[in-house]
């Protein structure tokens, strides 16, 4: 058997600079990422992503981010792995009322509009990478308010890739920084005070559905992207341009032809050949597809596998 | 679709296929036998008979394109056309031969209808007013094989009012493949460029297209014709295309009256980079003319030639220049140009945050390019004063993110009153982060106080920048902070333990202990790493201790520490932690097994590799790596069946690491079969250590595995592997359209030093499509360093962006390649021998003085500068050379 002796033998821990995230195991590593979560590390994030994976390496007693790269491409187990890598990426900094201009250009302007001029047809709304869940919470109140969430059949789906933060949304617990930009009246009346946290009132939630969603999933977003109404809002910052541009034409692809998606203040498509023009819509931004995106295309038959709308299952 | 016929000399049909007769309903009894002008009269009239006459006489070849000539037999399409009344056909007229003698003609006719048709349908969709339908048509017509009337309506809608049009229609021009996209796209900027739009396009169109635009550009650019608007763009073309041919027009055009020719002339002089520009520029640059010395400056700053810094120097002491002055010498200066740029930084409103980038890039530059980055530093820093301190401080406050990384470095080289605190509060700022700690590093034990402050910062990035400046400084006075940080945010705690590592000081021992068991693997790991360091005399007591702890994390990282230390008191436990209920602690407990002095160990060991669940296995086998060969290797061939792959992975990879030559057969059938690549990928990198010949044969093979991380693998093994078959892989996987597999192959190449690769290298180093690639192969060049490899790196200075990597590649010669190098002095091409004198200029041996002296005839003036220059400077090189430089 062979045998250290003495102390400072050398090994001083496992940190990223200990288990030597080398350039190739980093780029191995980021395009397997980018390639499977969209999510792209840049040379100037690398620190980052070493931190993000340094648990998981240890945690699989593993001594090298090689054999986690060889775990993830190749086990028979990876889903799981996937979801578990998922949930360390996940970055869970969100807060309700976030650029509400959007979320109010919903409530006031495109809903109203889409029921004006498809009378009965369902709203379907997807807040793509939700996260905790402030967003489709936030637009469900906003809905209610103009009066329009119970009376008008609408369907908010609210996906994330992470079934950790997925996980979370569904308890619909939320402490202060959920809060930082949300009335404190507003607070009061959709949400219960829980320990030192706020539960948010479960007849407003039951109007949400959950689902986990990995947008670079073409499979599980095509369903999804069909939505009237795509919040995909604080996402496409993670993600390389040409993975930008391979979402938002399934995006395209799918949405109904006067369909609106909003994305978040410091992200643009207009330099990107994806489909979309930028518009005012009640003094928010949104994206509607291009003239120049080909010939309308007629709503799919199929609907989104989301279960009943609210208004559905109330009849039933 | 097509035919064909031929005739003999007198223009008689002597044979006409099936389709010729299908589409013009003449039988072959009837055509054969009978004159060509007698069967179809309009040839005659149509001039077509001459030329058959010419091919049958002279054996001259005719294409007749359908542009021109519509059709060469008049019949009707086959298919119903919108816009054409004959088929539209394309001739190729051709002597037919018998032996030397011309014996007739041949004839053949390609029936293009359906393409004309087609592309004169997009070309009406191309006037529609709606945008998705032009969108649509441009790209159909794009991605067509185009004939060359369809440069015109693609030319002519360039100017669209969408942009995505004119994009498209851009790109279908610059793929169209003949010379008649060029014309189009020359007579659009030359009559429309006053429309931006179609500007823009065609400009765009000429750069990307692969036909060959520069000759037309210098033609326009020169042309008596051509108005300062067209004279102005064409300037700006050959810029963008740069291409050397332009040098002599574009020289000329610095004199050319109007003042926006002569602003485009010097911009597009410095994108070609060519040292010919050089000289002319820095006169424009001295002249302090600011409409056009900003941009001179700028373009020097992109040739990057040394040899004319010392004249842009006074350019430090004008007002309007000195910015943009200090910019170009930074990019551009040798290490005479450092002291009066450090001058600058002492005067009061002295323009600091450039000059600061500016001895940044320089120290950047000499660093990568010579390993000589210090000697930037340690001139800069003994003219720079407390003043130059002062105004670095002032500007932190308004210097953007990136300007930021060179003022921080410039003040990291400064010990005067307020720098301290200035780069703690830099640490704060995350571009300026990394810089910052180096510099706090560098400066000892003074830098503790301002380092402790900072990890008081809320923020968790500058609190680990701080941690591991401390840990680096190894200050004992920093553990208990650092001791505080273990409660902090995981990632924190993770740095906060390597420091304490670092340092290793027994104050921290306790603490650490108590942080055995926290929830995060990540801070075990670390943990463990630092009490290791640590190395405690309580250790093996403790650790005994906590090998009973309740909690199931703390007997984990107490019998990791068990085992790394070896410790003989602690066996019993560590053995009977091998039945833990935890499957964690199991695995942790079969895993020190290895490093345990006891026989029960190792019969422990064996049975866990053989009977154990599939994560002991696993353990056992990557803790037979440290098991004596002989006892191991038994075990470890069979756990290369196990039906787990991740033992068998780990069990692979064990046997690699006691290179065992015996092992060769199972590690070849391994990488040849096991169903998880992962297994043959170790298993191929315990091939390339062992570096048999045997394996050669098989690692070839694998290098053509439909799995790249495999074939990659095995390119790699082959950069190990002893004999001269395994260079037949290495250069196939460089014809590869994977970069990866290309990169991989060179590398290897390039740990072989094999000269018979030179050839294909230097092909890649000029052609390769990615830009990796060529850099990759023009090191690989310089690694192997023959004589051919050394002579095919000269020979890339032609190039002039190439020009500093070769400088670079050359300068890292050995004595016995200076004479290669100094071969160079004679290539015929005043650009490669600047780069050589550069090159030998910085080459560390004394037999390059001989070779500058030499270059002090030569024919060119900017060569025998460059060599005088370079001269100077190795006089005062040496032993003291800093002190020799800063004396002057």
């Amino acid at each position: 058997m062979q045998r250290r002796n003495g102390a400072r033998a050398g090994a001083i821990g496992y940190s990223a600079d200990i288990l030597g995230f080398s350039q190739s195991a980093f780029a191995l590593l980021r395009d397997l990422i980018a390639q499977n979560a969209g999510v792209y590390f840049g040379d100037d994030k690398r620190d980052i992503l070493a931190d993000k994976l340094s648990d998981l390496v240890a945690a699989h007693g593993m001594s090298s981010f090689v054999d986690y790269y060889y775990l993830l491409r190749y086990d028979a187990d990876a889903d799981a792995h996937w979801s578990e890598l998922l949930d360390h990426l996940a970055v869970p900094e969100t807060f309700f009322w976030r650029q509400p201009e959007q979320i109010l250009a919903l409530a006031q302007e495109v809903a109203p509009r889409h029921f004006e001029m498809h009378l009965g047809r369902p709203l379907r709304i997807w807040s793509a990478g939700c996260c905790t869940g402030e967003e489709p919470i936030s637009l469900a109140i906003a809905l209610l308010e103009a009066g329009l969430l119970g009376r008008h059949p609408i369907e908010i789906v609210g996906s994330d890739a992470s079934p950790a933060v997925l996980q979370r949304a569904r308890e619909g617990l939320y402490g202060e920084r959920s809060f930082r930009n949300f009335p404190p009246e507003r607070r009061a009346r959709y949400f219960q005070p829980d320990a030192d946290r706020w539960r948010v009132d479960p007849q407003l939630q039951k109007y949400i559905r959950w689902t986990t969603a990995n947008l670079v999933d073409e499979a599980a977003v095509r369903p999804l992207a069909s939505a009237d109404v795509i919040f995909c809002r604080n996402v496409f910052i993670y993600f390389s341009d040409p993975t930008i541009v391979r979402v938002a034409r399934l995006f395209e692809a799918e949405m109904p032809s006067d369909g609106y998606l909003f994305l978040g203040a410091a992200e643009s498509l207009t330099r990107l050949d994806a489909g979309f023009d930028l518009a005012e819509v009640a003094g928010a931004f949104a994206y509607v597809k291009s003239s120049t995106s080909g010939p309308p295309r007629e709503r799919a038959a199929t609907t989104v596998p989301i279960g009943p709308s609210p208004s559905q299952r109330a009849s039933t | 679709m097509g035919g064909s016929f031929t005739t003999d000399g007198a223009l008689v049909v002597r044979s006409w296929d099936a389709w010729l007769g299908e589409v013009t309903g003449i039988a072959e009894s009837d055509a054969c036998g009978r004159l060509l002008a007698e069967l179809f009269p309009d040839l005659e009239s149509r001039g077509l008979i001459a030329r058959l006459r010419d091919a049958a006489d002279h054996g001259t070849i005719s294409v007749l394109a359908p542009a021109f000539h519509q059709y060469f037999i008049a019949c009707s399409p086959r298919a119903a056309s919108t816009h054409f009344a004959h088929m539209q056909q394309l001739a190729t007229i051709a002597p037919c031969r018998a032996g030397e003698a011309i014996a007739g003609v041949t004839v053949t006719i390609e029936d293009v209808t359906s393409r004309l048709d087609a592309e004169r349908d997009l070309a009406l969709q191309l006037k529609s007013p709606d945008d998705a339908v032009r969108l649509q048509a441009v790209k159909q017509l794009a991605t067509m094989d185009l004939s060359a009337g369809a440069s015109e309506p693609l030319a002519g809608i360039l100017g669209d009012s969408n942009w995505r049009v004119r994009l498209a229609a851009a790109d279908g021009l610059a793929h169209v493949h003949d010379g008649s996209a060029v014309d189009a796209l020359m007579a659009a900027v030359r009559d429309r460029h006053r429309d931006p739009a179609v500007l823009n396009a065609a400009l765009t169109a000429l750069v990307r297209t692969d036909q060959e635009v520069a000759p037309a550009v210098v033609v326009l650019l020169e042309s008596p014709d051509s108005d300062a608007d067209v004279r102005t763009y064409m300037a700006l073309a050959l810029g963008l295309l740069e291409d050397r041919r332009g040098m002599d027009v574009l020289l000329r055009a610095l004199d050319d009256v109007d003042a926006n020719v002569r602003f485009h002339a010097i911009e597009a002089l410095g994108r070609i980079r060519s040292r010919q520009a050089a000289e002319p520029l820095a006169r424009i640059a001295e002249a302090r003319d600011f409409s056009v010395a900003f941009a001179a400056l700028d373009a020097l700053a992109l040739i990057g030639d040394p040899t004319v810094a010392p004249r842009l120097v006074p350019l430090l002491d004008d007002d309007l220049l000195q910015a943009a002055a200090a910019e170009a010498l930074g990019k551009l200066g040798s290490e005479d140009v450092i002291a009066p740029l450090a001058a600058l930084l002492n005067r009061p409103g002295a323009p600091a945050i450039e000059v600061a980038e500016a001895l940044a890039s320089m120290r950047t530059r000499f660093e990568e390019r010579f390993g000589e980055g210090a000697l930037v530093s340690d001139i800069a820093s003994a003219v720079l004063t407390s003043a130059a301190a002062r105004n670095l401080i002032e500007v932190t406050s308004s210097a953007t993110s990136q300007q930021l990384h060179g003022v921080t470095m410039v003040l990291g080289w400064l010990r005067f009153e307020g720098v301290d605190d200035a780069l703690g509060g830099l640490l704060m700022v995350a571009p300026a982060r990394r810089v910052a700690a180096d510099a706090l590093v560098a400066r000892g034990a003074a830098a503790v106080t301002t380092l402790l402050g900072a990890l008081g910062s809320d923020d968790d990035e500058t609190r680990k920048a701080a941690a591991a400046a401390l840990g680096r400084l190894g200050n004992v006075s920093a553990v208990p902070a650092l001791v505080s940080l273990l409660d902090a945010e995981p990632e924190v705690a993770v740095v906060a333990a390597g420091a304490l590592a670092n340092i290793g000081d027994s104050i921290a021992f306790e603490p650490l202990i108590g942080h055995l068991g926290h929830a995060q693997a990540a801070v075990r790991q670390a943990v463990v790493g630092a009490l290791n360091s640590i190395g405690h005399a309580d250790m093996p007591v403790r650790v005994r201790e906590l090998l009973g702890h309740p909690s199931p994390r703390v007997r984990e990282s107490a019998a990791k520490i068990a085992g790394y230390f070896g410790y003989q008191e602690c066996a019993d436990l560590v053995l009977s932690l091998c039945h833990d209920e935890d499957d964690a602690v199991r695995r942790a407990a079969v895993e020190q097994l290895a490093h345990l002095d006891d026989p029960r160990a190792l019969a422990l060991l064996c049975d866990a590799l053989r009977d154990g669940p599939p994560g002991e296995r696993a353990a056992a086998a990557r803790a037979f790596a440290h098991v004596p060969m002989g006892v191991a290797l038994p075990q470890l061939r069979h756990a290369c069946g196990d039906g787990d792959p991740w033992v068998r992975f780990y069990a692979t990879r064990s046997i690699g690491a006691h290179r065992d030559a015996g092992a060769l057969p199972m590690l070849i059938s391994l990488a040849r079969t096991d169903p998880l690549p992962p297994v043959r990928i170790v298993a191929i990198e315990a091939l390339g250590i062992l570096g048999a010949p045997e394996s050669v044969g098989v690692l070839g093979e694998l290098a053509r595995d439909p799995d790249p991380p495999v074939a990659v693998a095995a390119l790699a093994a082959l950069g190990l592997a002893r004999g001269d078959d395994a260079l037949t892989p290495l250069l196939e996987a460089l014809h590869s359209r994977d970069p990866d597999y290309v990169l991989t192959a060179m590398t290897s190449i390039a740990r072989r030093g094999d000269a018979k690769a030179v050839g294909p290298l230097a092909e890649l180093a000029r052609f390769a499509g990615s830009g990796r690639v060529r850099e990759r192969a023009l090191d690989t060049l310089g690694a192997i360093g023959s004589e051919a490899a050394i002579a095919a790196v000269i020979e890339l200075a032609d190039q002039p962006r190439r020009s500093a990597d070769v400088i670079v590649a050359l300068t890292r010669v050995g004595e016995h390649q200076v004479a290669w190098v100094g071969r160079g002095l004679r290539h015929p091409d005043v650009e490669v021998r600047g780069a050589v004198v550069e090159a030998l200029g910085r080459i560390a041996h004394g037999s390059a003085t001989a070779f500058l002296v030499s270059a002090l005839d030569d024919s060119a003036s900017a060569v025998r500068l460059a060599a005088a220059q370079a001269l100077g400077r190795l006089d005062v090189r040496g032993p003291d050379r800093p002190k020799r430089v800063l004396a002057r």
